[in-house]
């Protein structure tokens, strides 16, 4: 009975990875503005790798092996936000189309400028 | 249907090779395309590093120096797998700084843009 | 700018060795002789054009010939690959007709080449010209987006390149900090194991070049052109090609011969032992780890 229930909790973290990275598949492909695909496949590396990397942990059970799991899926989670962050700057800077689609604050309100 | 529904490993990253493909000739951006040789790439490596596994061996590291071949999976796929590696990273590196040269010198990156301009420019000499 | 016509006689009146050498590497070439190439005119250089590009695309077949061609060589090529995978025997099945050669690398595997990963003495070992040329090939692709992208210091910067230099990032700064001895020690750790588990010159190289590119994007070229400049980076590929080269040609040549070759093959299990593979691995993880730092250097900031 414990086995089943440990292969279930494994199994639905793997889902929640999965879907993670196909929507950020999708995402890098369909969407329009850049930030809009940068928030798609960030997605992807916290989320996606985090998840499988729990549900392979809980599938391999107590072991050595899952030290090493975390300790990589942990260098993973912390670094990839940071290259998402750097893309996102150079975006910010740089970027021509920010102002159609990026709303600002005017006063009291958030609008869109022109 | 034969040995398909058994060859599944190899009959995805088949697919993943024709997706790859399709994404090359389809697409009229040059990094699209870009992104279609290094998917094409990934299912090659998959297809080649499925082809030496067998059931129940180990990775063919010798353990307690333990050297029959009954133990231990082929490892000649692997050492081919790392060559394409290579070979892949060294030609996405030279096909995006093409890719920026063209841009430098269109500003644009849409192929049917480029050769237009291309063509017109060699006829107007 | 003419030079005088007079240059090739006096090449072929004095005969010493080297003036022959030079006319044999000539052929002949009159460089004045050559057409004069028109005068370059700018990008911009339209003839006056007013008519949209799209339109401008000269006695070609309608887009959809394309679209219909590329889409039925799509379905072929995916029904062919389908279809073979159907008539290839079963996935993970023992194979009776596994062939000798990779029998003869399992048993015979390390004995003969002292290590323990047989991937590596397959790599380096039995087919280590193979991984010769694939490091040539890392070079090349260097040496090509070197010519492609290097930037002379007399053309101008676009205006935007100081907006453009984020290496005063604080988030990045502290990462960077925290991970880059921790990836510069497991880099080392995979380079100097390729022998003994799953790793290697390819893999710690690209590691190691990896530090390398999160130095430079954090701290900027000053810091990181301290470790790896451009000469660095000319003398290491090139030190390191030619000790791919000297040393195996040196246990090519005693192997063949059957001489006894001062590089033994020791115990397998150690980390000093499988004879050249050791070194080669470092060899071949500098080269790598040059390339990767140059061609991220090549296209951050367009020069080393």
């Amino acid at each position: 009975m414990a086995e089943w229930v440990r292969f279930g909790i494994s199994a639905l973290f793997a889902a929640v990875g999965i879907f993670a990275f196909i929507s950020a598949a999708v995402g890098a492909f369909r969407l329009d503005y850049v930030l809009s695909r940068m928030h798609a496949t960030a997605l992807a590396d916290t989320v996606g790798i985090g998840a499988i990397a729990i549900s392979a942990a809980i599938a391999a059970g107590v072991d050595f092996v899952t030290l090493k799991l975390l300790f990589s899926a942990a260098a993973m989670v912390l670094t990839s936000p940071v290259s998402t962050h750097m893309l996102a700057e150079l975006e910010y800077r740089t970027g021509d189309e920010l102002y159609k689609h990026v709303k600002f604050k005017v006063g009291k309100k958030w609008e869109r400028l022109k | 249907m034969g040995n398909l529904l058994y060859n599944y490993e190899e009959a995805v990253a088949l697919i993943l090779f024709s997706i790859g493909f399709m994404t090359l000739l389809f697409h009229k951006n040059l990094l699209r395309k870009l992104i279609g040789m290094n998917i094409m790439d990934s299912g090659v490596y998959l297809f080649l590093a499925s082809m030496g596994y067998i059931y129940g061996r180990r990775a063919p590291i010798v353990e307690n120096g333990d050297v029959s071949a009954v133990h231990y999976v082929n490892p000649v796929p692997a050492s081919l797998v790392l060559t394409g590696i290579v070979v892949s990273v060294s030609v996405t590196a030279v096909m995006l700084s093409l890719a920026v040269r063209l841009y430098e010198r269109y500003h644009t990156l849409n192929l049917d843009e480029i050769y237009a301009a291309a063509r017109t420019r060699r006829e107007h000499r | 700018m003419k030079k005088p016509k007079t240059q090739p006689e006096t090449a072929k009146s004095s005969g010493t060795a080297a003036s022959s050498i030079k006319k044999w590497l000539d052929f002949d070439l009159d460089i004045d002789s050559l057409p004069v190439p028109p005068p370059r005119e700018s990008a911009e250089d339209d003839g006056g054009d007013e008519t949209p590009l799209l339109s401008r695309i000269p006695k070609s077949a309608p887009r959809f010939v394309y679209t219909a061609l590329a889409a039925i060589c799509s379905i072929v090529l995916t029904a062919t690959l389908i279809l073979t995978v159907e008539g290839m025997p079963r996935y993970g099945e023992d194979q009776d007709y596994m062939d000798t050669v990779t029998y003869e690398y399992i048993t015979h595997g390390m004995e003969y080449t002292g290590a323990v990963n047989i991937v590596a003495g397959i790599i380096l070992e039995y087919r280590a010209f193979d991984t010769l040329g694939e490091s040539f090939v890392l070079f090349c692709a260097v040496t090509c987006v070197l010519v492609l992208l290097r930037a002379d210091s007399a053309d101008s910067q676009p205006e935007d390149v100081v907006f453009r230099d984020l290496s005063h990032d604080a988030i990045l700064r502290r990462t960077v900090r925290a991970i880059v001895p921790l990836v510069f020690m497991f880099g080392v750790y995979v380079l100097l194991n390729g022998h003994l588990s799953p790793g290697g010159g390819f893999s710690g190289g690209a590691v190691i070049g990896a530090g390398l590119v999160m130095v430079s994007a954090a701290y900027g070229g000053d810091v990181s052109g301290r470790i790896v400049s451009e000469r660095v980076f000319k003398i290491v590929t090139t030190c390191a090609l030619s000790f791919y080269c000297l040393g195996k040609s040196y246990t090519f040549f005693t192997g063949a011969n059957g001489l006894h070759s001062i590089v033994g093959n020791g115990t397998p299990g150690d980390i000093l032992s499988a004879g050249l593979i050791l070194p080669l691995n470092v060899a071949v993880g500098m080269v790598v780890a040059c390339t990767v730092y140059g061609i991220y250097r090549m296209f951050d900031k367009r020069s080393f």
